[in-house]
């Protein structure tokens, strides 16, 4: 909306680009989950023509949630979302506790034998090499501890692989705290662990709570590292949903309703801690 | 109350030493600063008595028990930062009460305490702010309070006044120093600010490259200084410094600084029993030089105006004596203009002489 010279308010064709363009952009990125969260209500035969609106193109029905998903595939999706949920929260708070950890000695101490430079980047070299590289490495490992189609397994290869980004997070979060605040809390006396507890980790809460999320978001949705190490009891829902549990052909219906099940938890998530999401993705644009 | 002692106290980052071979004794309720250019250690030596450091080698006494090796916690000091380093995450109030609550005091005493010190330091309104909403004054005087109110055996504050403005550095160091009288607590304050540390000092210990030059009041430093650095460093206008030597002619005893000779026969002992040769250094205080537009008594040395800087009450002439240009201060209406041919004189009760080579003081 524009103001006239003397006040008054003008609608202009032009006040209305932006949010044209807005819509067209939130068109393009909801339509793919639009139509995925619709065909997990179509009957299978609706699923193969293009039609979008429910009771006017198609009737939909609640016949793949009632009969597969949580019919016949019961006790299998219960599974595969409680290993999800455990896998993520469990491997994502590792990486936190751990990466906090080091983030905190990296950003801290000297070291003096191998200069904290080489540390940092040594650890963040880890995630350099693709990750498929190690697969067979780590099915191996996992095989000679007998962990294959375990959570255990697919935690330990979540942590690991995200913990890099943990600790670089957790180092930048820590070096924005002046070292004077838990030195003044040393003098005013805290001994260090005190004024790690009191002072620096409320301070660094906002890095925390973003290296969660981040390791949450990658350990969620990782299908390579389950799909190597785990074939039935571990199994997460990126699994049911790649191998669209089928005999027959491509049963689009179940892979849409696994989809939509495996999005309405984040989305849960995201609504209640969006401000930290926010901050998150300016983390290095805007400090402080 | 509380004497500090260092005892050879050494320390070393890397290869670089910060803190050499440091021996100080500050006094019961003694104001000490510690003066010296950025990067001299006086910061090093302060967190060395904090606990923030450990010395490399020497050790610190707290009241004659050995600390070097206490965390800070078990000291009972109190610092204040450059960037006063308050607690972010809590409000003013949470900031000040913070000490006493890690030793678990009642929580009705902490309640009167925190007024108490609030009121004497007038940020009664600002005990429910955050850090952030405070000016750069306000957040001094939270500091401040911060250490103030568990009555530490001394206090420790590191350059408190750099990050105010002008006006307000003036009325706080007034206002420091009243306050460290009242409560007579032992206090070590660092500064690079000359001024600061001859208003607020009982004594000034002056450091360069890790090692103390002189300790002492600043009358001391400022009329004895040990050293060219010691000189060159108190007082504004710094000290004039020309390069002369000494020459023998007759009975007369003669600093011979090319544009003018100075007579100092009754020096002559004295230099010649601590000059390690006859290069020299003159050094007269901007306030000892006295012009005029005759030559009088006293008066050696031909001068060209070079510049008039007034200041209101006093006025600094800046004075071109061949290559050399000297101060002058003067507290008269000066009726001179840049160009003005004049004569120059110094105060033989206040010159300094210097050795050139070891850069000690011989007068």
């Amino acid at each position: 909306m524009s103001y006239r010279r003397n006040g008054t308010k003008r609608f202009a064709i032009l006040d209305f680009v932006p949010y044209l363009l807005l819509t067209i952009v939130i068109v393009f990125l909801l339509f793919p989950v639009y139509w995925m969260v619709i065909t997990s209500f179509k009957r299978p035969i609706d699923t193969t023509t293009p039609t979008l609106i429910p009771f006017v193109d198609f009737q939909p029905t609640l016949r793949t949630w009632t009969d597969i998903v949580f019919g016949f595939n019961f006790y299998q999706s219960i599974r595969a979302l409680l290993n999800s949920i455990i896998t993520a929260t469990v491997s994502a708070t590792l990486c936190v506790l751990i990466g906090g950890a080091a983030g905190y000695g990296l950003s801290r101490f000297r070291f003096e034998k191998w200069k904290n430079r080489d540390i940092a980047s040594f650890i963040l070299a880890q995630r350099m090499m693709p990750p498929a590289v190690a697969l067979v490495p780590l099915f191996i490992m996992m095989n000679y501890f007998r962990l294959i189609d375990t959570i255990i397994a697919i935690i330990l290869i979540h942590t690991a692989f995200n913990l890099p980004f943990a600790i670089w997070i957790m180092k930048d979060f820590f070096d924005e705290i002046p070292v004077e605040i838990e030195e003044a809390a040393m003098v005013d006396g805290c001994t260090r662990t005190d004024a790690f507890f009191k002072i620096a980790l409320p301070l660094a809460a906002p890095g925390l709570i973003v290296s969660w999320i981040f390791c949450l978001a990658f350990s969620w949705n990782d299908l390579m590292v389950v799909l190597a190490m785990a074939y039935n009891k571990a199994v997460t829902l990126p699994w049911m949903i790649a191998t669209g549990h089928s005999m027959r052909a491509l049963e689009w219906w179940t892979i849409s309703a696994y989809g939509t099940l495996a999005i309405v938890p984040p989305m849960i998530l995201a609504a209640l801690i969006q401000k930290y999401i926010v901050r998150g993705l300016t983390f290095g644009a805007v400090k402080g | 109350m509380v004497k500090i002692h260092l005892e050879h106290v050494t320390k070393l980052f890397g290869k670089v030493v910060a803190v050499d071979d440091v021996t100080l004794t500050i006094n019961e309720k003694e104001f000490m600063v510690l003066l010296g250019p950025s990067g001299c250690g006086k910061t090093t030596t302060l967190r060395i008595i904090a606990g923030l450091e450990e010395p490399t080698e020497g050790e610190v006494y707290i009241d004659d028990e050995p600390v070097t090796y206490l965390p800070p916690k078990d000291r009972d000091i109190a610092m204040v930062f450059q960037n006063y380093a308050l607690y972010p995450h809590m409000k003013v109030y949470d900031n000040i009460a913070f000490p006493l609550r890690l030793r678990k005091y009642p929580k009705e005493e902490i309640d009167k305490m925190v007024k108490e010190v609030a009121e004497m330091l007038r940020i009664e309104e600002l005990l429910d702010r955050m850090p952030k909403q405070l000016s750069g004054g306000e957040q001094q005087r939270v500091a401040l309070a911060r250490a103030l109110i568990r009555r530490p055996k001394a206090f420790l504050l590191d350059e408190p006044l750099s990050n105010l403005d002008a006006k307000l550095r003036v009325m706080m160091r007034a206002e420091l120093k009243r306050l460290q009288k009242e409560l007579g607590v032992t206090t070590v304050y660092v500064t690079h600010d000359q001024a600061e540390a001859m208003t607020m000092a009982d004594r000034i210990a002056i450091m360069k490259d890790g090692k103390i030059q002189q300790v002492g009041s600043p009358a001391d430093v400022f009329n004895k200084p040990v050293n060219l650095f010691v000189a060159g460093f108190i007082g504004s206008p710094p000290m004039n410094f020309i390069e002369c030597t000494a020459t023998e002619k007759g009975d007369q005893f003669l600093l011979d600084a090319g544009e003018f000779q100075l007579d100092v026969t009754c020096f002559k002992d004295i230099i010649k029993k601590n000059a390690t040769s006859s290069e020299l250094v003159l050094g007269i205080r901007p306030d000892n030089v006295m012009v005029d537009r005759e030559r009088k008594e006293g008066l050696v040395a031909k001068a060209t105006v070079y510049v008039i800087e007034p200041l209101g009450s006093e006025t600094i002439i800046d004075l071109a004596i061949g290559d050399n240009i000297i101060k002058a201060r003067t507290l008269e209406v000066v009726d001179l203009k840049m160009g003005d041919e004049v004569w120059v004189g110094f105060d033989m009760e206040r010159l300094h002489i210097f050795d050139k080579k070891t850069e000690k003081a011989i007068i």
